[in-house]
């Protein structure tokens, strides 16, 4: 046995030591006769000795449970039963059908929400049409020709209602923010497109972005807008236009629009001292034709009024009669000549 | 296989993970009265008690590809007891609030030896320590029973009683100090109790 320092020995020490436990349970010989002989040796430090001694002694004391007769070999009869049939249910084909069938219709389940959580629905528009796509939240939006629209179809579940445009279209968002000191994250709705991201919590207003030029023009509401070539943010409050192109943006005043933004939802172009080339840019846009002016003096024209964006045939009277032109359309071009 | 009564639980253990019946049956053997101690006073039930014992053994026997090899093979089952003694405890809590609180439950009942003491003297001392025993928590009397009869370490009584090794510590030592107050109010008792076993195993 190690000699240990047993006369320092405090109660909890004896109380911690697994010899002097073994000896106190056991009454083992070896244990038995090293412990006789220590306490002749230390007969005046067996105060703690003499407490701990009781207080195991105690504690041993507590009853014995009764094991019932026979509990041990019945209950291994029983164990031995349990494990068979166990293995013997492993074995049952039907069991396996079914385990293999729930594997199959979890794995369905998450394909499918794979799918549902990350898959997009795409709204397009041919050259000439429009769409009016109402969104889950009844947030509506009515694309313009030659345009793509992009969602998630889980759009509701998502934390932030995102869409993302590549054309142009009008917004009109379904206002989810109750207090407006706290704005939560689900209370958002960004589009994005090539060129900006748009911000905004329930508003009505225009995004066009063609040929990396973005415009958007805010109706009502609040919407911020960060533009994707220079970071930079622009907030913007109702009659605001952004535009941004290859080499400036910025903020202007809707009033200062020689085409209304807005106004090809209602199937027309209000126009104030719009260049032919800006008329002519948006019909191209409308209808996916390639417009050739002969004389380039005639682009740099201005006009006012509005022309019908209902057909096709009706812009191009109206800029043949103001321009005084004659319109050829040979497949996909148009050739505007200047009568003589 | 012929399974040598040499073999240490570790060994038989490793045995158990390998796939031999014969390994976990000695296993059983070893080991199942000391649980059956341990079960009985956790648990108030004693068909819940049997239901957990079979529930830990089947359980090693369909989980051995699963199991861990483990070195104090006595605290494994245990800790697995004790896990099957909670869910069962959890199962239950739900339907019955009538019955006895099994949630906070370990009957650990320390007894002096009864017939050192005058017969009329007996109820009355019996009483007074009855009432003191209360003052020891379910708990208590827990880490007691782990650390004195089945000597696991502070380590070992730390994963059962899901506790730091540190909590184990500071429950021990609470739980001698109620003990050391119920001797007080029990002193006459032991006094006798000590005489004779002094008389009978050492001096």
């Amino acid at each position: 046995m190690n000699e240990k320092k047993y006369h320092n020995y405090t109660v909890e020490e004896f109380l911690n030591d697994q010899d002097f436990i073994r000896f106190v349970k056991y009454n083992l010989q070896d244990d038995v006769a090293f412990w006789k002989g220590w306490i002749e040796a230390n007969a005046d430090h067996l105060e703690n000795y003499n407490l701990a001694f009781k207080e195991l002694k105690y504690i041993l004391s507590a009853e014995h449970i009764q094991i019932p007769p026979f509990f041990i070999e019945e209950l291994w009869v029983d164990i031995r039963a349990s494990i068979t049939e166990r293995e013997v249910k492993k074995i049952k084909i039907r069991r396996t059908a079914i385990w293999i069938s729930s594997i199959a219709a979890s794995l369905v389940f998450a394909v499918f929400s794979a799918w549902y959580f990350n898959s997009d629905i795409v709204v397009k528009t041919a050259f000439g049409e429009t769409k009016i796509v109402t969104l889950d939240d009844s947030t509506k939006i009515h694309l313009n020709s030659n345009s793509v629209l992009t969602m998630p179809r889980a759009y509701l579940w998502k934390k932030v209602r995102s869409v993302s445009l590549d054309g142009e279209a009008y917004f009109r968002v379904r206002h989810l923010n109750v207090d407006p000191a706290t704005i939560q994250r689900g209370d958002l709705f960004v589009v994005h497109t090539p060129t900006v991201q748009i911000q905004v919590l329930g508003t009505e207003f225009n995004v066009r972005d063609r040929r990396h030029e973005a415009q958007v023009a805010l109706i009502s509401g609040r919407v911020l807008v960060r533009s994707m070539k220079t970071g930079k943010e622009f907030s913007m409050i109702p009659g605001n236009v952004f535009k941004n192109n290859m080499l400036n943006e910025g903020i202007t005043s809707s009033a200062a629009q020689s085409i209304s933004p807005s106004s090809w939802i209602e199937g027309k172009l209000i126009l104030k001292q719009a260049k032919v080339s800006e008329i002519i840019a948006a019909f191209q846009d409308r209808y996916g034709y390639k417009v050739v002016v002969e004389n380039q003096n005639l682009l740099n024209e201005v006009i006012d009024g509005t022309i019908s964006l209902k057909d096709e045939n009706g812009v191009l009277f109206t800029l043949s009669n103001i321009l005084n032109v004659n319109i050829k359309k040979e497949g996909s071009v148009i050739t505007l000549t200047s009568r003589r | 296989m012929n399974l040598d009564n040499s073999l240490t639980d570790a060994q038989l253990w490793g045995h158990l993970l390998d796939g031999d019946m014969e390994a976990l049956e000695e296993i059983y053997k070893r080991h199942a009265p000391s649980l059956f101690q341990y079960g009985s006073r956790l648990l108030y039930n004693s068909e819940a008690v049997r239901d957990c014992m079979q529930d830990v053994f089947v359980g090693f026997w369909s989980k051995r590809a699963k199991l861990p090899m483990v070195s104090n093979v006595r605290s494994y089952i245990i800790t697995s007891f004790r896990n099957s003694a909670n869910n069962y405890r959890l199962s239950t809590k739900k339907f019955k609030d009538s019955e006895i609180d099994d949630q906070d439950y370990f009957d650990l009942t320390f007894s002096v030896e009864l017939e050192l003491i005058e017969k009329e003297k007996q109820n009355e001392q019996t009483a007074k320590l009855s009432k003191a025993m209360e003052q020891l928590t379910p708990r208590q009397k827990e880490i007691i029973y782990l650390r004195y009869f089945e000597e696991l370490d502070y380590e070992d009584i730390s994963e059962i009683m899901d506790l730091t090794i540190k909590g184990t510590y500071k429950l021990n030592a609470r739980a001698l100090e109620a003990l050391r107050l119920i001797m007080k109010i029990d002193k006459a008792l032991l006094m006798i109790y000590l005489i004779s076993i002094n008389k009978n195993h050492i001096l």
